[in-house]
């Protein structure tokens, strides 16, 4: 009887798998299908007649300013907020909770929120005008908390392995963080960094009302710019016949996406290689 | 400088970056609430949820700004999602931690992150363009709850996988030898030890993928038709909070604008309320189990 | 509650000359300061590690501090360089002084009290970096910017813990890719590199190998010229092959104290305590 339930279980949870395959294969294969042949030139050159046809070039340009403004922004911080956390109030229980709390929020907050939100503060507020910069700064804040926690845990290990030796060596917290920490933890960081421009290459919802629609070579980070999922959001709904472009861009996005993804992974394995 | 005044300096500075985040949180409060406070005023709190249905005008008296009908079809969607992904995501879990090793396990934990990855307006295009003439073929105009739930289960499958998969990881490792020494089978071992064990860290992630589903504005967007009604069944379309925020921003102002902002505060609310309650409740289970 | 060790009469006029010795630039040579511990106690939160503690650890010697698990051998050693500062909830209370520093005022300088006193531990605990790096992180940050000064610093304390020859022509190499004996002698060098006047030793052959072992007891019996060393073992007859003075704890109500002091050969061959002489015949701890 045993050995029946456990056969039911397996065969089940085998299907489930299977499925959840499957779903993943038929995506990436519409994708692909749809999107006809896919030349090089759709990522040189620039769009025409709405985006229905030509390619993404300013597409790509904005999607990276929006990116690097991101990155910029919360890479640095999120360090500094990791070290804050691990290194230099590691005793304080009320520090850890409140900071803790305020990144579980974050988290948690919707996508089309901090578009609210960004709209609000850069756009209006602080005069940015629907930009790049607005775009970008709204990401920021986005996917800050998930790289702090992942910086974080990182830091925190690295700083619980060697505190006692860099103490008893007379070093200071500073100069154990400079010298010893932050040196360890580059594959830490380089694993957040990944995740971070994949969250903000796939985030569409929070850059609708901030970096906004236009279609147009940027030329500086005042420029409205449309990112790539803009562009397929745009494409799909408001564009008729921009279907195949769409997916053009979907393919091109998700290409990228998956590159990081492993990338990622290949770090973080080396960085839980480098551990045992 | 003198090391501890370098390292005391240090940390007022570290100090400063971090209370950004918690700033942050106050920040996007305060704007959302300032935005909505001339639709409180305006058109007062009230008829939000008073108001038959959902139809603003520049004449305020004129204009319907019920959001009940929304509020129910964005909690229609996400729960339908959850039903659909919580068995397909335990089941898959249970899958790779108990039976399955080697290459197909480490394949089935790569897809997994690459579909956790994907861009929701990905997914969305494909729900738009496959999964909707599909259910057109059910009934028009395919464009409808059950299409959203679907994509957003596609969404939410990860989110369970994962977190139930690590769920099972933080069991004591003695434990499956305790059970094979007392001769107990392997699937009353994972149905009656390892499940109910593992059920904290597992509820977490239905919760995580709840409000996952519920603050995701592409997907509904795109597949769930954007008609602003009560919906009587899984094939009617709909439109959800988030969507009416995505399909309105771009040309409303003034106190139509206002409503969105305070429509997002509502969103943003509920969304922490179903995380917040979450919590609370798996907290007490775990007091109880102690 | 316990015994003062006897110290040599002529130790005490020595010590103002020693502590002027801030600057690291100088050894102390044979001449040290010596710590002195009076009412000493540690409490981690509601719980007491070990109280009343009394002792003069002499200059120049090897101090074993030996007793059963859980009787704050280490704790107390943490206590010396105040690396229980680290632990939340940590609190000292009495006096403790090294020479002239008193090391439990909020005013003593960390920094240069953890470069005076060294602490080598249980495990080896190099950098994951080059051996070079190992020792040059160290000494850049007790403001030795010159490198060449660095570089023979390193050298002559790799000469001092004999690891020189073996790995003078790698030191561009991790410091990880050394056997566990050999990370342990790197700890040691990288410690007296920063020319420490006091060495604390938490069990530093416990998770070493019988040979590597023998040459770490060698090297510390080869430090007692120049340095105090105050090491914690378990190994009862390490600690009788090696130190001059023994510190005996104990623990009572769950808190660690000390029972008996006094030179090494005087308490093996005649413990005064009877628990001292259950404890070192093996019956009982």
């Amino acid at each position: 009887m045993s050995f029946r339930s456990e056969n039911i279980l397996k065969g089940l949870s085998f299907i489930s798998a299977l499925f959840f395959c499957g779903i993943f294969f038929l995506i990436l294969s519409t994708l692909i299908y749809q999107s006809g042949a896919l030349s090089f030139e759709f990522l040189t050159t620039v769009s025409s007649e709405a985006g229905r046809a030509g390619g993404i070039l300013e597409v790509i340009n904005s999607s990276f300013l929006i990116l690097a403004i991101c990155l910029g922004v919360s890479v640095p911080l999120s360090i500094a907020t990791a070290v804050f956390l691990a290194v230099f109030s590691e005793k304080n229980p009320l520090v850890h909770n409140v900071i803790s709390t305020a990144l579980d929020t974050l988290a948690a907050t919707p996508s089309i929120v901090f578009g609210l939100f960004g709209y609000s503060f850069f756009v209006i507020y602080l005069g940015f005008g629907f930009s790049i910069l607005a775009g970008g700064l709204t990401l920021a804040f986005m996917v800050l908390p998930f790289l702090i926690r992942i910086f974080e845990e990182g830091i925190s290990e690295n700083y619980r392995q060697f505190k006692l030796a860099g103490a008893s060596l007379g070093l200071s917290r500073t100069a154990q963080v400079r010298r010893i920490i932050l040196p360890l933890s580059t594959n830490t960081i380089s694993a957040g960094l990944v995740l971070g421009i994949g969250r903000a290459l796939s985030e569409t919802a929070a850059l609708l009302f901030t970096s906004g629609y236009l279609l147009r070579m940027p030329e500086s980070v005042m420029d409205s710019g449309r990112s790539m999922s803009v562009h397929i959001f745009d494409l799909a709904m408001n564009v008729p016949g921009g279907n195949q472009n769409a997916y053009r861009t979907a393919v091109v996005l998700v290409i990228a996406l998956i590159v990081i993804n492993l990338t990622s992974t290949f770090l973080t394995r080396r960085v839980l290689g480098a551990k045992t | 400088m003198s090391a501890s005044l370098k390292d005391s300096f240090a940390k007022t500075l570290l100090g400063f970056a971090s209370s950004l985040s918690v700033l942050v949180i106050f920040f996007i409060f305060y704007f959302l609430l300032k935005e909505s406070s001339l639709a409180l005023s305006q058109i007062g709190g009230s008829r939000f949820f008073s108001d038959s249905t959902w139809a603003p005008e520049l004449n305020l008296a004129e204009g319907q700004f019920g959001l009940l009908e929304m509020i129910v079809a964005t909690v229609a969607v996400a729960t339908l999602a959850l039903f659909i992904a919580a068995p397909i995501g335990w089941f898959t879990a249970v899958y790779i931690h108990f039976f399955c090793k080697g290459a197909f396990r480490i394949f089935l934990h790569r897809v997994t992150e690459i579909v956790a990855g994907l861009p929701s307006v990905v997914l969305g295009l494909w729900g738009l363009v496959v999964l909707v003439p599909v259910l057109l073929n059910l009934r028009a105009p395919g464009l409808s709850v059950l299409a959203g739930a679907i994509v957003l289960a596609i969404m939410i499958i990860p989110t369970i996988v994962v977190s139930t998969v690590s769920a099972y990881q933080n069991l004591n490792s003695e434990l499956t030898l305790t059970s094979k020494g007392l001769g107990i089978g392997k699937a009353r071992f994972i149905l009656e030890i390892a499940t109910p064990l593992a059920s904290r860290g597992i509820s977490t992630g239905f919760v995580l993928a709840l409000a996952r589903a519920m603050g995701e504005t592409m997907v509904v967007v795109m597949v769930c038709g954007n008609v602003v009604q009560m919906p009587e069944s899984m094939l009617d379309p709909v439109r959800t909070l988030t969507g009416n925020i995505a399909l309105e921003m771009g040309y409303a102002y003034g106190s139509h604008q206002s409503a969105l902002f305070l429509s997002g505060f509502l969103l943003l609310l509920s969304v922490l309320t179903v995380f917040i309650a979450g919590r609370l409740f798996l907290k007490t289970q775990e007091e109880q189990f102690r | 509650m316990s015994g003062q060790l006897r110290l040599r009469k002529d130790f005490s006029n020595n010590e103002s000359s020693l502590t002027k010795v801030s600057d690291c630039s100088e050894r102390p040579g044979s001449v040290c300061a010596s710590l002195k511990a009076k009412n000493l106690s540690l409490h981690y939160g509601d719980f007491k590690a070990y109280d009343n503690v009394n002792i003069e650890i002499e200059p120049c010697k090897i101090t074993a501090l030996v007793g059963p698990s859980g009787c704050g051998k280490t704790s107390f050693l943490n206590s010396v360089n105040r690396l229980v500062d680290l632990i939340p909830g940590s609190k000292l209370r009495g006096e403790l002084s090294f020479g002239n520093t008193d090391i439990l005022s909020p005013s003593c300088d960390l920094i240069e009290l953890r470069r005076k006193i060294g602490m080598v531990f249980q495990r080896p605990a190099p950098f994951p970096f080059s051996i070079k790096k190992n020792f040059h992180i160290p000494l850049k940050e007790h403001g030795i910017s010159k490198s060449s000064v660095r570089d023979e610093r390193m050298e002559q304390s790799l000469k001092d813990v004999g690891l020189w020859d073996e790995v003078k022509n790698r030191l561009k190499q991790s410091a990880c890719n050394l056997s566990g004996g050999q990370q342990q002698r790197l700890c040691i060098a990288r410690t007296l590199s920063l020319k420490p006047e006091l060495l604390l030793m938490d069990e530093p052959c416990s998770a070493l190998d019988p040979v590597s072992s023998e040459k770490i007891e060698q090297l510390i019996l080869s430090l007692r010229d120049n340095y105090t060393v105050l090491m914690v073992t378990h190994n009862l007859a390490q600690a009788k092959r090696i130190s001059d003075n023994l510190l005996v704890c104990w623990v009572k109500d769950g808190t660690g104290c000390l029972i008996e002091t006094g030179k090494t050969s005087e308490i093996f061959f005649a413990p005064a305590e009877k628990l001292t002489k259950e404890y070192l015949q093996g019956v009982r701890g």
